[in-house]
């Protein structure tokens, strides 16, 4: 992982093209991410559950990175995991677990997610996340 | 003349042992009446002149530990043939069935003018009783090993039940009562393999229940050791279930029964039966004080085995429920701190929007909130068993609101289900805490949900009875089996719950502590396969209320 870097020292050309996905089923939670992430200059959308997710993805906006949580009502984490790994047009998307249970790390080795966060977390770890999988 | 002469025959008889004179032909030239009695006659007179051999084939003749004795070494023959006062211990077993006895038996030539002329007197003493109390001090010191072993339970008991047969019973089942969970049922062994597969065919199929007729039953009525010297047929039709069941008991073939408690500070924790069928041997008091005392020891190592199994569950749930709160409260800390940061953000970049500042602002409270919720579930929840109280935060309130509010928050949890409250008019008012209500209300309703099929009915009565307000739950679920109704309110049955049930953890026994801080309780009627009615009983105002001044 990167070391942590001014927000502005990044190269917004690049940034502006780069999607971001925050699935989130807390709404606070998806608005704050969604709020962080697009100030540092991101294309970010939100989506509540896996369903909601794939639903926008489907509809041709691919993400370069998605950051989800795993337990949610209707389609949950690991499903949605799933769904973009059997899908080789969606091979490049990384995943970044972001939830608040015990053993995330494991379960993110599991889907085959890049990195985790748990909850709660300095926001900054978002952006540097987004940077390290997006710009590279 | 000697003036004893004409009297042996009557000293000999007041001796203890059994003494036999025998010629060198193998005739029983004098015998006393104990050696007749050995033999299984009644004086003396009957058996001289009889052959011994004839006599002695009424019985196999064994090794004290129950191996075959070779014939040569009984000490009448070493006699004869010039050892010097030989002696051995003999085990009789009478081949037509019955107890075993062992004699020391010491034998001694007694020559004559001729070889032909030469006496062996042989003397019998019996040590039958030694040898029993021997047999079950040792039955005893193994079983006591094997209960120390940390092994698993079914294996120990069954190790047990294999000790006792056939040395003290022909079969021995030990009965573990349901209510000690995380114990083995039981064990059964039988000293004959055949009969085995139907003792244990009866024993599955009618198992020892405590509320039937039956030994087991009657024993721990009396919840003391009890012995059937003689098993007859009216026992067996007291105790058989119905006419199969009575079939099968004849079958058996119990002679005579012995059922003792398996017993631990006080509490009964099962039955040890031991039974003699096919040996044809009766138990005595003796047999009993064994029965008992193994029992005693059982119970003592079930007792064991169920704490360590509750310390082991018990620590296996405080770990699910720690990851559970925990995940529930990082959720609300994440959203304080997000909010705390953005907000930061702005004030950093001179951006000041009051509009999003206050809604964050409002949001981390209801944050807070959330998280001070989750403290007090936690509390109350890992308090269960904690003694001393906890302080209640009470005021006046309507109970329908409480209720309400709980439909409330599991609806959207249970889209499929429907409920129905009805209140009572005029509706119960009382001084109660609401948040702690709420949470016994979101439990027992959950219950309702989980434990019912899709778009079943869950009917929510609020009433009243004399001094007392009512909620009663009632669904179409399940049910609860008679034997479970109170064991759903044991602690250990909280981990079911734990997660599942809108996140709480509490379960039935945080519940009913909770209320009955209040003052008051919870009962459950229930009809398998119809479902339940979870009735919460409350004073309107808690335990001492008036004097702190509410």
């Amino acid at each position: 992982m990167q070391t942590a870097q001014p927000h502005n020292s990044a190269t917004p050309s690049r940034r502006e093209h780069a999607r971001v996905l925050v699935v989130d089923d807390d709404d606070a939670l998806r608005e704050i991410y969604v709020d962080a992430l697009g100030g540092s200059g991101y294309e970010v959308r939100g989506a509540a559950d896996g369903a909601a997710a794939l639903h926008l993805m489907e509809s041709g906006w691919q993400p370069c990175v998605i950051f989800l949580d795993l337990r949610m009502p209707g389609m949950d984490g690991w499903e949605l995991a799933r769904r973009i790994r059997s899908e080789d047009r969606w091979r490049d998307i990384r995943i970044v677990v972001v939830a608040a249970h015990f053993r995330i790390d494991r379960e993110a080795a599991e889907i085959g997610a890049s990195a985790w966060l748990q909850k709660p977390f300095d926001l900054g770890r978002l952006e540097q996340h987004a940077r390290r999988l997006c710009d590279c | 003349m000697n003036p004893l002469d004409g009297r042996l025959a009557a000293i000999f008889d007041s001796v203890a042992d059994g003494v036999t004179v025998l010629d060198r032909t193998g005739h029983i030239q004098f015998a006393n009446d104990t050696a007749a009695q050995l033999l299984g006659r009644q004086r003396g007179s009957d058996v001289i002149g009889l052959a011994g051999a004839e006599l002695m084939a009424e019985y196999e003749l064994l090794e004290s530990e129950g191996s075959t004795l070779d014939p040569n070494l009984m000490p009448t023959r070493r006699a004869f043939a010039g050892e010097t006062d030989p002696e051995q211990t003999v085990r009789f077993r009478r081949r037509s069935g019955g107890d075993d006895h062992w004699s020391l038996v010491r034998a001694r030539l007694l020559a004559g003018d001729e070889p032909a002329d030469d006496l062996v007197v042989t003397a019998f003493q019996d040590i039958t009783s030694l040898k029993r109390s021997e047999a079950r001090l040792r039955l005893l010191a193994e079983a006591s090993a094997i209960l120390a072993e940390p092994v698993d339970y079914p294996q120990a008991l069954q190790r047990v039940a294999d000790l006792a047969v056939p040395g003290i019973a022909d079969w021995c089942v030990v009965d573990v009562l349901e209510w000690t969970r995380g114990v083995t049922r039981a064990a059964i062994a039988h000293a004959d393999p055949d009969a085995l597969d139907l003792a244990r065919e009866v024993w599955q199929r009618w198992p020892a229940d405590a509320s039937r007729p039956g030994a087991v039953h009657e024993m721990l009525a009396r919840r003391r050791p009890t012995l059937f010297a003689e098993m007859t047929d009216e026992i067996l039709q007291a105790a058989a279930r119905d006419p199969e069941h009575l079939a099968a008991l004849r079958q058996l073939g119990m002679r005579s029964v012995v059922v003792v408690p398996l017993e631990s500070r006080g509490e009964m924790l099962g039955a040890l039966t031991l039974v003699h069928s096919t040996s044809g041997r009766r138990f005595e008091a003796a047999d009993v004080e064994l029965a008992a005392e193994l029992g005693r020891r059982i119970g003592a190592a079930i007792d064991v085995a169920r704490l360590v199994w509750e310390t082991q569950e018990n620590a296996r749930l405080r770990d699910e429920f720690i990851a559970v709160a925990s995940h529930d409260m990082r959720t609300p800390l994440a959203a304080v701190r997000g909010y705390a940061q953005l907000a930061q953000r702005r004030l950093d970049r001179g951006e000041v929007d009051p509009e999003a500042l206050g809604r964050w602002l409002r949001d981390i409270d209801g944050a807070v909130d959330r998280l001070t919720d989750l403290v007090s579930e936690l509390l109350d929840a890992t308090l269960v068993r904690a003694e001393g109280s906890v302080p209640l935060q009470v005021s006046r309130i309507p109970l329908g609101d409480i209720v309400r509010d709980a439909v409330e928050r599991l609806q959207p949890l249970a889209a499929a289900h429907r409920f129905v409250v009805g209140v009572a008019d005029p509706e119960p008012v009382g001084v109660w805490d609401s948040a702690r209500l709420g949470r016994v209300l979101d439990n027992i309703l959950g219950n309702a949900v989980k434990y019912s099929p899709e778009g079943g009915e869950v009917r929510i009565r609020v009433g009243q009875e004399d001094d007392t307000a009512i909620v009663a739950v009632t669904d179409t679920g399940i049910g609860i089996a008679p034997g479970d109704r109170e064991l759903i309110f044991n602690p250990m049955f909280r981990g079911q719950n734990i997660g599942t049930v809108a996140g709480t953890g509490l379960g039935l026994a945080g519940s009913r502590r909770l209320v009955g801080l209040m003052g008051g309780s919870i009962t459950v009627a229930s009809r398998l396969g119809e479902g339940s009615t979870f009735t919460v009983r409350l004073p309107f105002a808690p335990p001492g209320a008036e004097t702190t001044g509410y």
